[in-house]
């Protein structure tokens, strides 16, 4: 039951047409929230996809609450410990709340479905109301009522909130943080709104052009990632291996570094100031920034 | 499955009252025509289009790769879809067989012609052609099938009426005296039904859902 990692993927690698999924590899501890956030493209629903076993693969190995996803078990039970959210609401439109209920205790065994009439009371959805007939922000709000209602013990959801308005949002989040209080629980949150992932996540994974970037402690990140707005000549000076990504315009050049405490041990701030008075700072570096940075610099300098 | 299966009949609630509008349509036009045999053939063709019409429904909201999370595989999904053909072909044959014989006691139904020959073949002819488009709906969507299943069908007919005209078809089966001879539609539907359940399963092996 406890397994040390809820997911572990190895070497994974999917071949499209114009697009590669290549070599991803991570673990997602049990207990925890990671967040895996990349630009439109760049991966994340290929690979979430690849963790359900929905796409076949070209090389690599998942495992999910420690069984090999690409080997067609005869008891696929186990499943009832994952619960899924897509970026839509899957269930057949013309459904109501009460068909869904009626519907999915005689898919999960353990199917709780006063649990499920209790979220779909506070998130005030009609049992009786079609599918068709309710807000975006509902169905939504629905499928993760769904998700929560048969003993998951794993959550992965993919752009679960996107296109989601600030209020709806935020609810939601409040209900995985509930989720999480249970140290036996996972999720796997894929998301571009890197703000999300900010308030939520242990954990950040960044994919850009199917490759995995990194996979840092959420803290970690945030307290050694930062932008350094100065001029051009004196962005010159920091360390290659530093930088993460630059942006240069005519009056000032910004340079998100990847340890604040390492460029100030290189003695850069002090050979600035000497060279060209006070002029150098160093600002927090937003997830959102690590984000759009790689994306401009193309991933090429890490 | 019965969870499966229960989504299924939700879906159908929805497209009910189209159905029995399209049966009132069509008693209202055997009545003033006084001529039912031709509602074997609709309410057949509507019982055997029934399960693309809940996979399009299916389609709209991606819900076989969200059943793909679930405690389903895929080869639970399918059979799903199976039975729901099965049991909605034989639902509209029932009906085909009740009106017709409703007709057939009534004054209504004066010059009515039915056979269970001509029932078991036409079944067999949708059977077939749906045999061979559902494989096509699991793998391409609905779409696609559609087109296969009309496609067969027309092809299934030209065969037929070109054995009719050319081969001398109608005189040997009038001629043809041991009787029940509709067993052999009956033996072809059940067997391309089956085929065709292991063919969905089999092409459906590396898709991406």
């Amino acid at each position: 039951m406890g397994a040390e990692n809820a997911i572990t993927v190895e070497n994974l690698t999917k071949v499209y047409d114009g697009f590669v999924l290549k070599d991803v590899s991570f673990k997602v501890p049990t207990g925890s929230i990671v967040g895996f956030i990349g630009e439109n493209g760049a991966g994340k629903s290929t690979t979430i996809k690849a963790i359900l076993g929905l796409i076949p693969v070209d090389k690599g190995q998942v495992e999910v609450l420690g069984h090999n996803i690409f080997i067609e078990e005869k008891d696929v039970t186990w499943r009832e410990q994952i619960g899924v959210v897509f970026d839509e609401c899957n269930f057949p439109l013309g459904l109501k709340g009460k068909d869904v209920q009626n519907m999915l205790k005689n898919i999960y065994r353990t199917w709780d479905a006063k649990k499920f009439l209790d979220y779909m009371d506070r998130f005030e959805i009609s049992m009786n109301k079609k599918i068709k007939d309710l807000s975006k922000g509902m169905k939504m709000k629905l499928s993760i009522a769904a998700a929560l209602s048969h003993g998951s013990r794993l959550l992965i959801l993919d752009e679960a909130t996107s296109g989601l308005d600030p209020v709806v949002r935020s609810e939601i989040l409040d209900i995985f943080r509930e989720f999480i209080e249970d140290e036996q629980h996972t999720i796997f949150l894929s998301s571009h709104i890197t703000s999300d992932i900010e308030k939520i996540a242990d954990y950040v994974m960044l994919i850009h052009k199917g490759r995995l970037l990194f996979t840092e402690d959420k803290d970690e990140l945030l307290y050694n990632y930062g932008i350094i707005r100065c001029s051009k000549k004196q962005a010159e000076r920091i360390p290659e291996n530093l930088i993460v990504g630059k942006e240069v315009r005519e009056y000032e050049t910004s340079v998100l570094i990847r340890n604040k405490s390492r460029l100030e041990e290189s003695g850069f701030f002090r050979e600035a100031q000497r060279q060209e008075g006070n002029t150098c700072v160093v600002d927090r570096a937003a997830i959102e920034d690590m984000l759009l940075y790689i994306v401009k610099s193309n991933g090429q300098k890490r | 499955m019965k969870g499966l299966l229960l989504k299924e009949l939700y879906i159908l609630k929805g497209f009910g009252k189209q159905y029995l509008l399209i049966l009132a349509f069509l008693l209202i036009w055997a009545i003033s025509t006084k001529s039912f045999s031709f509602i074997i053939i609709y309410v057949a063709l509507i019982g055997s289009q029934i399960a693309m019409s809940t996979m399009a429904a299916d389609e709209a909201v991606s819900f076989s790769r969200y059943a793909l999370t679930m405690p389903i595989d895929r080869k639970m999904l399918i059979k799903t879809k199976y039975m729901l053909f099965l049991g909605t072909i034989l639902g509209g044959t029932v009906v085909s067989v009740v009106l017709n014989l409703l007709f057939f006691m009534t004054s209504f139904g004066a010059d009515n012609y039915f056979s269970w020959e001509g029932l078991a073949a036409v079944v067999c002819v949708f059977v077939v052609g749906n045999s061979i488009s559902m494989p096509v709906m699991f793998k391409a969507g609905v779409e696609k099938a559609r087109y296969v299943t009309i496609f067969t069908m027309l092809l299934m007919s030209g065969v037929f009426v070109a054995g009719i005209k050319l081969g001398g078809l109608e005189s040997k089966l009038e001629n043809y005296s041991g009787g029940g001879w509709y067993l052999l539609p009956i033996v072809v539907a059940v067997l391309s039904i089956v085929l065709s359940y292991f063919a969905a399963v089999k092409i459906t092996k590396n898709k991406e859902w």
